[in-house]
């Protein structure tokens, strides 16, 4: 607790009116006589010069193009099946359901290879050799679904519709560098993370949501997902470029492992499309 | 020095408020949250909301109301925290010990707990200015309009009801 009791209910000031007397927004009645207690508290004018400072610490740690950056990744969409509009709604029902929902998934199933329906390792981790000492680096990707008011955990293969909303969450062994990606049944490959002008760095033994949810389009057949790991930054755009260039023809059967540099990790998920019913039912390409 | 700003209503400069409230902001958050991490976490998610609705909002004193985003996001991020005890956080609490009001520790813990709920009476704006922001009775007077008075009478009737629930809990606990 703290031992600072407040001097008076009634004729002092608290920091408040230090903080407003530095962004000039006193209010009017008070103006007067936060300045006279400025000029008579030697105690006040300390604690207003080391806010002065605090401010310029801060603003030279995280200047304003720090926050513009995120600000822009964040509020943007990627493509337009990511509604802008109401992001945080999205963002305030999945967050903390889809966190609690995933820490226990993680605690009964660890980060690591996820076994496939036939038994097989889906990507084997790769063990990257750089500096000093290698390092293992592993990562686990999830999808989350909103069902009702309850998020469930999408495991590979899945089965899902257009217009669902999903929120991704990853978790990796050390802090790295990544993207996620996720390429659907007509071969078209949607980066969701990092967005533009956002770095790419991820936070390891953490899981992470990303802020944004995600709604399916009227893509056939499937949404296959990948998080592309490395121990070092590497630029997602190139790296998106080169995905797309070596991206073999979308035929119908599953997708292989994506023909990344050597030194990145990758791990997938696939979710299934549900057919399209009626008149909006899709053709073998896709089309609606 | 400037004293006053009035903003009229043209779409607010977000980089423009970042650069002028962005460090108040971030101290709000680090004081309630006790986390530089979850405070830069913090000022990006009051950015964020701004930014969402910076064509649409008219704001008449920035300051305040970045002050109050900051503590309600705070608030809220203390609610969601599983881990969070009253008892164990009356540190948050500016304007404790105040004699005349908190007698005792049971008292605080009940003042802090009465500040995480998610209300949206006038006695709970008080009660937050006061207790948690640590403003004096006249800045509570000339932030909120309220009448002096009037925030005296929210005081007091905090104290009466948490002095009630206090002695209700007393008596439970020496119950056998």
């Amino acid at each position: 607790m703290k031992e600072n009791k407040h001097p008076s209910l009634e004729g002092e000031f608290s920091v408040f009116s230090l903080e407003a007397w530095l962004c000039g927004q006193v209010r009017p009645g008070l103006q007067e006589e936060v300045g006279a207690w400025l000029q008579a508290d030697a105690g006040a004018r300390k604690r207003l010069a080391d806010l002065q400072a605090s401010n310029r610490q801060m603003l030279s740690e995280h200047p304003a193009d720090w926050l513009m950056g995120a600000l822009a990744s964040r509020a943007r969409t990627v493509r337009p099946r990511v509604r802008a509009g109401s992001l945080l709604v999205r963002k305030a029902w999945l967050a903390i359901p889809a966190a609690a929902a995933l820490l226990l998934v993680l605690i009964f199933h660890p980060a690591g290879p996820q076994p496939r329906s036939d038994g097989q390792h889906e990507v084997d981790p790769i063990i990257i050799k750089g500096g000093a000492a290698a390092t293992e680096l592993t990562g686990s990707l999830q999808v989350h679904r909103l069902v009702g008011n309850a998020i469930e955990v999408l495991p590979d293969g899945s089965e899902v519709g257009p217009g669902e909303l999903l929120q991704l969450s990853y978790w990796i062994s050390t802090d790295a560098y990544g993207m996620i990606i996720s390429i659907d049944g007509r071969g078209l490959v949607t980066q969701h993370f990092p967005l533009e002008n956002e770095a790419n760095r991820l936070r390891g033994r953490k899981l992470t949501l990303l802020p944004y949810a995600i709604e399916l389009d009227q893509a056939p057949r499937f949404e296959r997902f990948y998080l592309i790991l490395a121990p070092g930054p590497f630029s997602a755009q190139e790296l998106l470029k080169l995905i797309r260039e070596r991206l073999p023809a979308v035929d119908g059967r599953p997708l292989p492992k994506l023909d990344l540099p050597p030194g990145f990790v990758q791990k997938a998920l696939t979710l299934v499309k549900k057919p399209l019913t009626g008149s909006r039912r899709s053709d073998r390409m896709g089309r609606s | 020095m400037p004293t006053e700003t009035a903003q009229s209503s043209q779409a607010i400069d977000v980089k423009e408020y970042y650069q002028m409230y962005g460090p108040m902001v971030y101290r709000q958050c680090c004081c309630l949250l006790k986390s530089r991490d979850k405070a830069l976490d913090a000022v990006q998610e009051i950015f964020l909301k701004l930014f969402l609705r910076r064509d649409t909002m008219t704001v008449q004193y920035p300051m305040s109301l970045l002050y109050r985003m900051a503590t309600n996001y705070c608030l809220d991020r203390l609610r969601q925290d599983r881990k969070f005890v009253p008892g164990e956080n009356l540190d948050l609490l500016s304007n404790l010990p105040y004699e005349s009001l908190v007698e005792d520790r049971l008292m605080a813990e009940n003042i802090l707990a009465y500040i995480l709920k998610d209300e949206k009476s006038e006695s709970h704006q008080v009660a937050v200015l006061f207790f948690l922001n640590g403003l004096t009775i006249r800045e509570i007077v000339a932030e909120t309009g309220l009448a002096q008075f009037r925030v005296y009478r929210h005081l007091e009737r905090l104290k009466r009801k948490l002095r009630m629930e206090g002695k209700r809990e007393r008596k439970q606990a020496s119950v056998p």
